[in-house]
């Protein structure tokens, strides 16, 4: 993200003029530069005429063509977007078209109808994940070269941020580093909050609701219960695959169910790590010891001689 | 029956072994028997050889003594003369002497010479004996004192030194003396002891004189004392002894190796003569005295190799070989003896075994064919039978021969016994072959099928003697050929009762017999084709197919089929079908059936099924038809589902979200006004969709409930025209309604086709700028066919045309599609339902007509709905 500090630019494409009316108003009073669009060729001609392009999309899956999946596909084409966060809003979020959208790139789903606070909490999220992200990606990206020689390696984390740091960095060992990163970030805070802090689904999600996770989450570290556990990471790289081993000192748990993408999982940001990891870029996902230790394996990245 | 006792076994196998020992013993024998007759014979042949060598040695001596014996005769004559003529003259003696040619008929002869007897007182007288032999002079003269003188006063031959001779005192010589005296004492020749002739050479030579007497009487005087008293000289010869000895030597014994000696000994001084060496090696030797004239001579004789050669050795070499050869004869003839011998006796053994095979043959067929024998011969007392007969009659105990006739006359069938009798008479009487099948009832109730064969034994005039053959139990045999009878006749109902057609070929595959269920099925006559091969009669095709079938059974066995077609005797040509099978007993079976019926109904069946499979076929085109359908319907109802889902949230979302914003308390007057409209709006779209949706379900489920009725069209187009006005003029527009003269009624939902009408009414003023016209133009339409009215070929037409935005590109088919909204941006109005066009389109097709869209020429758009006419009719139309 160049510009940090400057307002993001966010681009509203629906055809409906009563619910980019809602939405525009949702996000008015907020420090963002508000574009709407009301229908796909429209809204990528608004994304071509950017040369900065949008920091945030969000699309109206359902449109008259194109609809939304395509604007997000011919979007990606385009650099300024390739990475940009997209909101798709949709009537029926059921999880094949989940799975395809996030393919396609977009990671956060809003199902009609929905309350206008409900729009602004993903806005933030996706724009300040992405910010993270980006950030980690880039220093990642930095580190890559020195990764790149890596052979076999153990990694010892604690807490969700040195999960996201870590994912990020393993990731630039697979091929695609992208889908790498989400999947490797699911499975790794999976470890930190559901295994060593013992965190359930159902428990977080009422803690990101009530937005009480993140304080949660430090308290529980703090605890002398939780205070010593730790995750471990093995990597070992072999000539057509590298196999990523994480295992935490928790009480284990019941994966089979997370490890298909669940209609009502589908759109919620969290529980749908693991079968994102099924789904994302991973060769296998392959749980053992109870739930306490899970090895994926990637395809390796091309690694340039220079 | 009994079998003869065993034959002697055979012969001891060792027999060859001993021949050979016999042969090596008689060869053995031979070759002893050669040898000794060899031996013996050699002696024999040295014994005669012996034999003839002391012959020999006899002939010998006798020839020698036989000589000097007729020598002494010629002495004697001589002395005749002398005593005669007293006084010799020299001449005569000599011409006497060469006149007897003494020298050629006694070889060895030396000379003749004469010896007087003198007185030493007539001494004087010598000269003039001697002078008249060799004038005047002579040089030997008797010396000594002597009484008596015996001087030698001839001699011849003459020597050369006859001085020498003449005159020698004969008794001056001690040995010449002996044998004179000896002479004049006996009256007779005497023989000398050795003496020697002064030959040639000048050397003595062995010799010996005989010595002859000569008396002044004319006979010798009887006493021996008168005898010496009147002898008056000698006459004495000389002999050179090898050549006497010589001469004595004729045939065999010239041979021989001869030594004569004067003594008895064998003093070498004393050898006379020697011819030949005396070999000590000599195989014979012999010696023999010769006593003359009063001395002996013996004889050494030898025989030398010459000799020996003449031994007919050969003699033994012949009798061995004649006795070899005889032996070799006698034993190759004992050889052949015994070759023929065993010749005989293995040909005895041969014929002993063929015998004893053909007796157990005899016995095994009697045993297998079960049947015994049984001889009637009053002469021995009755009936004979053997134990198999006795068991085949049921005879346990034992009976009596003269009680068996009787046993077996007693168990004869009541039924049969005449037949028996009668039989019986016939063969005694006629010499009928006797061969009987009758009954008999066995002590314990059975009754048991006979079989009895038999000949009568007869003597020269034709009586019979008896009567003997064999009886066997016939009755398996009796009841299977009863049994086979009856499958006989039943094969022969079973034959009558068949419907198919039956041949019989021989090997050749020549016809030998047919049955015919039906005598029309037969392609001709029997009587042309019985007996004849297949390929006369028939066709080539089916007399190659029935010979190729004929060919697989004989070679694999099993069941052939052939099918081929005949005209028959019925006048048409039929389809059969042959099965040949090969009988055992040779020949072959062809069972054949006529198919024509067969075909015919196998056809109608096919036809039948061919028809149900068309029909299946077609049922089954509906049916998957049906069943795309149904899957196109079920996949467009989850579709639209979906799609509903999407639809209905839309509205719901926007009259939420407008609820919430206008419901927070900072917003103003105006803007929550305009939230209110803006949710009403909302709602009253999600209103106009329900209704639609509810329109969609009752179609749904009154498609079958549809109340078509003949409807006329016009009528329901100027209701819609009527009803819409007021829409229209709110937009500064106008309807059109255009009604062609001719017009049917049509079949549909009167109050549905309104539905319809008003829908594309609606839509064209919606899609249309103010103020511009919308048409309505309904005419019949001919060579229009529909899904529902293929036959008639003319619908009513209903257009509508509007001078709007258009389609949009490609979705004229689309547009019809449920919640497919051609022109979803237009502002200002409250976004349709997506329904409408989609209702339209089913209650359009519901009635069996058709709805389609597409752009005016003049821009704008076209709705066409084309539907049956219901019957043929004229409305009058009238315009609006």
């Amino acid at each position: 993200m160049s510009a940090a500090a400057a307002r993001p630019r966010i681009l509203l494409v629906d055809d409906e003029a009563f619910n980019l009316e809602l939405m525009a108003n949702a996000l008015s009073g907020q420090a963002y530069d508000v574009s709407t669009a009301d229908c796909g060729r429209s809204a990528l001609a608004q994304m071509n005429a950017c040369p900065a392009g949008f920091d945030l999309v969000v699309l109206d899956q359902r449109m008259a063509p194109p609809d939304g999946f395509e604007v997000l596909r011919e979007m990606r084409a385009l650099p300024q977007q390739a990475l940009t966060p997209v909101i798709i809003q949709t009537a029926v979020a059921d999880p094949d078209t989940v799975a395809e959208g996030i393919a396609a790139g977009a990671y956060y789903y809003l199902t009609k109808p929905y309350r206008s606070n409900s729009l602004l909490t993903l806005v933030r999220a996706a724009l300040a994940n992405h910010a993270e992200r980006a950030q980690l990606s880039l220093e990642a990206r930095e580190l890559r070269r020195t990764v790149g020689l890596l052979d076999a390696a153990q990694f010892r984390l604690r807490s969700v941020d040195e999960a996201s740091a870590l994912a990020h960095g393993l990731a630039v060992l697979c091929a695609t580093p992208d889908l790498a990163a989400i999947g490797l970030s699911e499975l790794l805070r999976n470890a930190v909050e559901h295994g060593n802090l013992g965190i359930g689904y159902e428990t977080k999600a009422a803690l990101v609701q009530s937005g009480r996770w993140r304080d949660e989450i430090d308290r529980r570290m703090r605890l002398p219960a939780y205070r010593d556990r730790r995750v471990w990471v093995e990597v070992r790289r072999a000539v057509e695959s590298i196999s990523i081993t994480i295992r935490d000192e928790g009480e284990g748990f019941d994966w089979q169910p997370f490890m298909v993408l669940s209609a009502e999982r589908a759109t919620q940001v969290n529980g749908r790590g693991i079968s994102l990891a099924c789904r994302l870029g991973f060769l296998s996902v392959e749980y053992r010891d109870g739930g306490r230790e899970v090895t994926v394996s990637c395809a390796p990245a091309v690694v340039c001689p220079a | 029956m009994t079998t003869p006792s065993d034959l002697p076994s055979d012969v001891s196998p060792a027999v060859p072994r001993k021949g050979g020992w016999v042969a090596a013993w008689v060869a053995v024998g031979l070759v002893v028997l050669a040898l000794a007759s060899w031996v013996g014979m050699q002696a024999r042949v040295l014994e005669t050889a012996r034999q003839q060598f002391a012959d020999d040695a006899d002939a010998v001596v006798a020839t020698a003594e036989a000589r000097l014996a007729r020598f002494a005769e010629v002495q004697r004559g001589a002395a005749g003369l002398v005593r005669v003529a007293v006084t010799v003259p020299t001449g005569d003696w000599e011409a006497y002497v060469d006149g007897l040619k003494l020298a050629r008929v006694f070889p060895g002869f030396s000379s003749l010479s004469l010896g007087w007897r003198i007185s030493p007182e007539r001494r004087d007288q010598l000269d003039a004996w001697v002078s008249g032999a060799v004038g005047e002079y002579f040089d030997i003269r008797p010396a000594g004192e002597r009484p008596v003188y015996l001087p030698v006063v001839r001699v011849a031959p003459a020597p050369m030194d006859l001085s020498r001779v003449l005159g020698f005192d004969l008794l001056s010589d001690p040995v010449r003396r002996v044998a004179a005296e000896y002479a004049w004492r006996v009256g007779d020749v005497a023989l000398s002891a050795h003496t020697a002739v002064r030959g040639d050479s000048g050397e003595g030579e062995p010799a010996f004189s005989l010595l002859m007497p000569v008396y002044a009487t004319p006979a010798p005087p009887l006493e021996e004392a008168q005898r010496e008293a009147v002898a008056i000289g000698v006459i004495s010869a000389e002999f050179r002894a090898a050549e006497f000895l010589e001469s004595v030597l004729i045939g065999r014994g010239r041979l021989l190796a001869v030594q004569l000696y004067d003594s008895r000994d064998a003093d070498l001084a004393e050898r006379l003569a020697v011819r030949g060496v005396d070999e000590p090696s000599a195989r014979f030797t012999a010696e023999r005295p010769l006593h003359f004239g009063g001395h002996a001579w013996y004889f050494r004789l030898s025989s030398t190799p010459a000799y020996e050669a003449l031994i007919p050795w050969w003699q033994a070499h012949v009798v061995a070989a004649g006795v070899a050869a005889v032996g070799v004869l006698l034993v190759v003839l004992v050889g052949m003896l015994g070759a023929t011998r065993r010749r005989a006796d293995r040909l005895a053994r041969h014929m002993t075994m063929v015998l004893r095979e053909k007796e157990q043959r005899l016995r095994l067929a009697l045993e297998g064919a079960q049947e015994g024998w049984w001889d009637w011969d009053p002469a021995r007392g009755g009936m004979l039978a053997s134990d198999r007969a006795l068991k085949i009659l049921g005879v346990i105990e034992h009976h009596p021969a003269s009680q068996l006739l009787a046993v077996w006359r007693s168990r004869l069938h009541p039924q049969d016994r005449a037949a028996v009798d009668a039989a019986i008479a016939q063969h005694v009487d006629f010499d009928a072959p006797l061969d009987m099948r009758y009954r008999i009832v066995l002590p314990d109730g059975l009754t048991r099928w006979l079989r009895t064969r038999g000949k009568a034994r007869r003597d020269t005039t034709g009586a019979v003697l008896g009567v003997a053959g064999f009886i066997a139990d016939i009755t398996a045999e009796q009841l299977a050929a009863q049994a086979q009878a009856r499958l006989a006749a039943r094969h022969a109902s079973a034959l009558a009762a068949l419907p198919d057609l039956l041949f019989e070929f021989d090997e050749d595959c020549r016809y030998v017999g047919y049955h015919a269920g039906n005598e029309r099925d037969l392609a001709m006559a029997p009587e042309d084709f019985l007996g004849k091969r297949s390929v006369e009669v028939l066709p080539a095709g089916v007399s190659a197919a029935l010979d190729e079938a004929c060919r697989k059974v004989a070679a694999h066995g099993g069941v052939e089929h052939l099918e081929y077609t005949l005209n028959t005797l019925s006048g048409e040509a039929q389809s059969f079908e042959g099965r040949v099978v090969r009988v055992e007993t040779g020949g072959f079976l062809c069972i054949v059936r006529n198919l024509s019926e067969l075909r015919r109904a196998e056809q109608e069946l096919t036809r039948h099924r061919d028809n149900l499979a068309d029909l299946v076929a077609e049922q089954t085109i509906d049916l998957l038809l049906a069943k795309d359908a149904a899957d196109r319907a079920s996949r467009g109802k989850s579709e639209f589902l979906a799609t509903l889902s999407h639809e209905l949230r839309t509205p719901l979302h926007a009259i939420l979200g407008f609820a919430e914003m206008g419901l927070k308390p900072e917003v103003n007057e105006a803007r929550r006004t305009h939230c209110l409209q803006r949710i009403e709006l909302s709602g009253q779209r999600l209103l106009g969709m329900v209704s639609d949706l509810l329109d969609v379900a009752r179609t749904e489920s009154t498609r079958g409930k549809l109340a078509l009725a003949p409807v006329d069209w016009a009528m329901v187009c100027r209701d819609v025209v009527d009803e819409c006005e007021a829409l229209a003029q709110a937009k500064d527009m106008h309807l059109h309604l255009e009604l062609a003269d001719r017009l049917c009624p049509v079949r549909a939902d009167g109050l549905r086709l309104q539905q319809v009408v008003m829908n594309l009414v609606t839509n064209a003023i919606k899609f249309s700028p103010v103020g511009t016209p919308v048409v309505l133009r309904l005419a019949v339409r001919a060579g229009v066919t529909l899904p529902a009215d293929p036959m008639h070929g003319e619908v009513m037409e209903l257009e509508v045309l509007d001078r709007g935005i258009g389609l949009p590109d490609g979705g004229a088919e689309r547009l019809f599609e449920a919640f497919v909204r051609g022109h979803p941006e237009l502002p200002d109005s409250p976004p349709g339902s997506g329904l409408g066009l989609s209702i339209c389109r089913q209650f359009v097709e519901a009635f069996g007509g058709r709805i389609e869209a597409a752009n005016g020429e003049g821009g704008g758009a076209v709705f066409r709905v084309q539907l049956p006419c219901a019957q043929v009719g004229v409305v009058a139309g009238v315009k609006a």
